[in-house]
């Protein structure tokens, strides 16, 4: 009953951890079943619910999956597998099957969320598990004393780690994620403005950039790009930069060299601080665009690293019709009606830039406001006509529309805004709380300029990090109608260790999950003579650590002799050289005179040796 | 030269002989790690998630790890002997295996059985330790199943310590004679015949009190006279039953058998002298020593019907 317990714990763990990457349906389907296992009895009743429960999760599945070949439904149904195995847990026999089915569940969630602590959690969750299951096989498992446990698990994980690091890894990974189509914070390729809702807090990390220490850059209002959207249609922002493609990337001569490690969630654009970037080297295949961004040839699943070259700040200079064109494309119905709106008593300058001050100050006027949780606008129009409040897309949207509204050629920048440097290995550390958007106008003198709407706003959301601007926006978390402060909740030491956590979780990520096939073979090819293959290393490898693994069991089994008897079979050894050999009947003492009147020279030590074994022996 | 590495090859081959063999195979269970191993290895390798593949190694080295270990906890045990009782059916008894071993850390959870139509081991899961050093006596429940005789030629002894991935076994060859004995059940169809005796023998039931003058001399100890120069004279405690002969003469066999059986007992420990027949094929002239119930109850045990 015990390990019962135990086991619907950890599919409720399970469930928790992937609530995020599966449908709520079958969040609500596994919890069912888990449930109605406690409450329905009775043999044939239960069968019978448990076949309609199998039943009903495949509907479920394709019904909302479509196809039920991708892997979130996979990873659903091995969950769901576990809730219905749940159902038969009698025999120590059905516990053993439940073990290979949550393996494979904690499997679903390396494969959704690979980070080393998840790996490690999973981990112990199966040792705890497989340990239970000990305890209720026939043996007690104090059999299984430490030393013999230790003898068995050091060299199965040194074992493993070596197959690990030396498996051929002939492959990138077979399944193609181009088809998938995900909505992304802060490296979208598109923003509909009708489905903006309530802005996301997530605390979960988006990237992490290395080589910046130095910089004295100010971490907490960086602005990295990830995406340019320039196609509106319909209150859809998209990035349509296809025909923008650069054939052959031109690398800036940039001051600043950094190492950007993204996060594994479905990422399309690489993000890179805003200026001149280049991305020199990444461990994923993608293309670069004169708008300065850069987009992944099939959207990273896992975890994706590359290096960057460039200045912050230093405006791209790109510029063409094509771009002009684009930059100047408004397809609105109701343009004339925002025209009238916001640019009756516009002077309509010749000069760009006196144009922009202009619009910057019609924008002002409007007094717009920010909220991280504003209405829902049905389109842009409405927003620009009726609305107040909202946050940095619908700020970035707005300017963008009445720029182009206003003869500027403008685009919308999605990215992320600020970033948290963490002493314990000089990265600097951005969430998906930091996403941002902001706008760039062509200024015919200037170039592209930035421009962010929302510091017309709000200007402590851009000179404060993310964090800090929440919670003056939100100063009180309400718990049962309780207000509490978020001041109560803050504590220094315990932000150090989240830090000291993140910079551990990052140094395992880059040795044990991006060690790819590339890494492998430099790895390799460092350590062992000529080109050996990794095919041969493999095999030896597996074939040295069998030897190991006999050598070490033959040599614990072997009983220890008494190191008295090992002097005395000495000293008959060192007799024998003489040619003097023991006879059966022999005694010690006959023998010794025997030896004596043979080598009178080695008396002593004939003596001594003789006289401790009967010390030893008969006294 | 040649001739001294010839033999030197000859004895390694002759010696590997000489050991004792054990053999290993993978369990249902570690069969099913097995496929779990290489579901892991196939998403790991589509996914290119490492985590999934080092999960999958590190299972599968602990699969390996534990066969080792299997092995070891079985390698240098050596049986001594081994005792089997002679039991009735449906009746418990106890065989004594005694063990040594070579092997430093002992050995754990060893299970032992064997084959046999008459006799059965009443827990099948039951196991022992053996200890290193000095001989280790296992005891091992049996029941009896069937009436028979039997020759049980070999003792099995299996471990799966510590993961049931693997099944490690070795047989010794015992040729172990068994006899089970039919079931001890009053029923009371079976013929009982009383014998009289020719013989005048009074048996040994007596007491010596003083001679009194109208005694018989037939009962004058006269080897105490002897001895003491003094009169004595044997005064016996009772009559003496008579000695019976128990008969299989009708069906059914087996009940008839099993109704002989549970007298047998009764008068042996009676002290009256009984024997057997069994139709025309056996008879046993009626005595009463443990010699002699055994040797009626193996008549019961192989008596073919």
């Amino acid at each position: 009953m015990k390990l019962k317990f135990i086991t619907a714990a950890i599919i409720a763990i399970n469930v928790l951890m992937l609530s995020q990457d599966i449908p709520i349906n079958v969040i609500v389907f596994t919890i069912a079943g888990l449930a109605l296992s406690f409450l329905v009895s009775g043999k044939k009743l239960r069968i019978f619910f448990k076949i309609a429960l199998l039943i009903g999760s495949f509907v479920l599945l394709r019904f909302h999956f479509k196809t039920l070949l991708v892997t979130e439904s996979a990873v659903s149904f091995a969950l769901i597998l576990s809730s219905l195995k749940f159902w038969e847990l009698d025999e120590e026999r059905d516990h053993f099957n439940m073990f290979l089915i949550l393996a494979l569940c904690e499997c679903s969630v390396f494969l959704i969320n690979p980070l080393f602590f998840i790996f490690i959690f999973g981990m112990a969750k199966m040792i705890f598990y497989f340990y239970y299951i000990l305890k209720i096989r026939n043996y007690d498992i104090s059999a299984l004393n430490y030393k013999r446990l230790l003898l068995l698990v050091f060299p199965s994980i040194a074992l493993s780690l070596l197959l690990f690091y030396t498996f051929p890894r002939f492959t990138s990974g077979f399944i193609n994620t181009s088809e998938m189509q995900y909505i992304i914070s802060g490296g979208n390729s598109k923003i509909d403005f009708k489905e903006l809702g309530p802005l996301s807090l997530s605390t979960e990390s988006a990237f992490k950039v290395y080589g910046l220490e130095e910089s004295n850059l100010p971490f907490k209002i960086l602005y990295w790009r990830s995406s340019v959207l320039w196609q509106m249609s319909n209150g859809e922002w998209r990035s349509f930069n296809n025909n923008l493609k650069e054939k052959n990337q031109t690398v800036p001569l940039g001051k600043l060299k950094y190492d950007i490690e993204l996060f594994p969630t479905y990422k399309e654009y690489m993000p890179v601080l805003d200026g001149s970037s280049s991305i020199v080297s990444a461990s994923q295949n993608f293309n670069s665009y004169s708008d300065g961004s850069f987009r992944l040839k099939t959207i990273s699943r896992g975890s994706l690293t590359y290096s960057a070259v460039g200045d912050y700040g230093v405006r791209p200079l790109a510029f063409s019709s094509l771009m002009e064109k684009k930059g100047l494309s408004l397809k609105s119905e109701r343009s004339e009606e925002i025209r009238t709106n916001y640019f009756s008593k516009a002077t309509n300058s010749a000069s760009d830039e006196a144009r922009l001050k202009e619009l910057i100050q019609i924008f002002k006027a409007k007094e717009f406001e920010y909220t991280t949780a504003p209405p829902m606008y049905a389109s842009l129009e409405d927003f620009l006509i009726s609305g107040k409040g909202g946050y940095c897309s619908h700020f970035a949207a707005a300017f963008t529309y009445l720029a182009r509204l206003y003869n500027l050629p403008s685009r919308m920048v999605v990215g992320y805004l600020g970033g948290e440097f963490n002493p314990y290995d000089g990265s600097v550390l951005v969430k998906e709380m930091d996403a941002h958007a902001w706008v760039e106008i062509y200024i015919k003198e200037k170039g592209w300029i930035k421009i962010d709407p929302t510091a017309l706003v709000a200007p402590e959301r851009i000179t404060m990090s993310t964090e800090e601007f929440n919670n003056r926006l939100n100063p009180y978390i309400t718990i049962l109608n309780f207000q509490i402060s978020r001041d109560t909740f803050k504590f220094s030491a315990l932000n150090d260790f989240s830090l000291w956590i993140d910079s551990l979780n990052s140094k395992f990520n880059n040795n044990i999950f991006n060690f790819d096939r590339d890494k492998q073979l430099a790895v390799l090819r460092s350590i062992t003579p000529g080109k050996m293959s990794v095919g041969w290393i493999f095999s030896l490898s597996l074939i040295i650590f069998m030897f190991i693994f006999w050598a070490i069991y033959y040599f614990y089994g072997k009983s220890k002799s008494d190191p008295e008897i090992k002097r005395y079979n000495r000293f008959i050894k060192k007799m024998n050289s003489y040619g003097l050999v023991k006879a059966p009947h022999e005694t010690i003492s006959t023998f010794r005179d025997r030896c004596l009147h043979s080598i009178p020279q080695e008396s002593n030590m004939i003596e001594s040796e003789v006289a401790h074994y009967i010390n030893n022996f008969y006294k | 030269m040649f001739e001294s590495i010839k033999n030197y090859f000859y004895n390694k081959i002759s010696a590997s002989r000489a050991v004792h063999r054990t053999y290993i195979i993978p369990t249902l269970d570690g069969l099913k790690v097995i496929a779990l191993n290489a579901t892991l290895l196939v998403i790991g390798l589509v996914y290119a998630n490492n985590y999934v593949l080092l999960f999958n190694f590190i299972l599968f080295c602990l699969f390996l790890g534990s066969m080792f270990y299997t092995h070891f906890n079985l390698s240098g045990i050596k049986l001594e002997s081994v005792q089997f009782p002679s039991l009735h059916v449906n009746e418990n008894g106890t065989a004594l295996l005694h063990f040594s071993t070579k092997n430093a850390q002992g050995h754990s959870f060893i299970r032992a059985y064997f084959k046999s139509s008459i006799i059965e081991i009443s827990d099948e899961k039951s196991t022992f330790p053996i200890h290193f050093g000095h001989s280790t006596t296992a005891s091992l429940s049996i029941k009896g199943i069937k009436r028979g005789k039997e020759k049980i030629q070999s003792l099995y002894i299996e471990t799966q310590f510590p993961f049931n991935f693997f099944r490690c076994f070795t047989f010794f060859r015992i040729d172990q004679e068994c006899y089970t004995y039919p079931e001890r059940v009053n029923f009371n169809i079976h013929e009982e015949l009383e014998i009289v005796e020719t013989s005048t023998d009074e048996g040994d039931d007596f007491f010596l009190r003083d001679y009194q003058t109208g005694d018989s001399l037939k009962r004058v100890d006269w080897k105490k006279l002897a001895q003491t120069n003094r009169w004595y004279t044997r005064q016996y405690q009772s009559a003496k039953p008579k000695p019976i002969l128990l008969v299989l003469d009708k069906t059914p066999v087996e009940d008839t058998l099993k109704s002989i059986c549970f007298s047998l007992h009764a008068l042996h420990h009676q002290n009256i002298k009984y024997g057997i027949k069994l139709k025309h094929d056996v008879l046993i002239s009626p005595e009463n020593s443990p010699k002699h119930l055994n040797h009626c109850l193996i008549e019961l045990a192989r008596y073919e019907t």
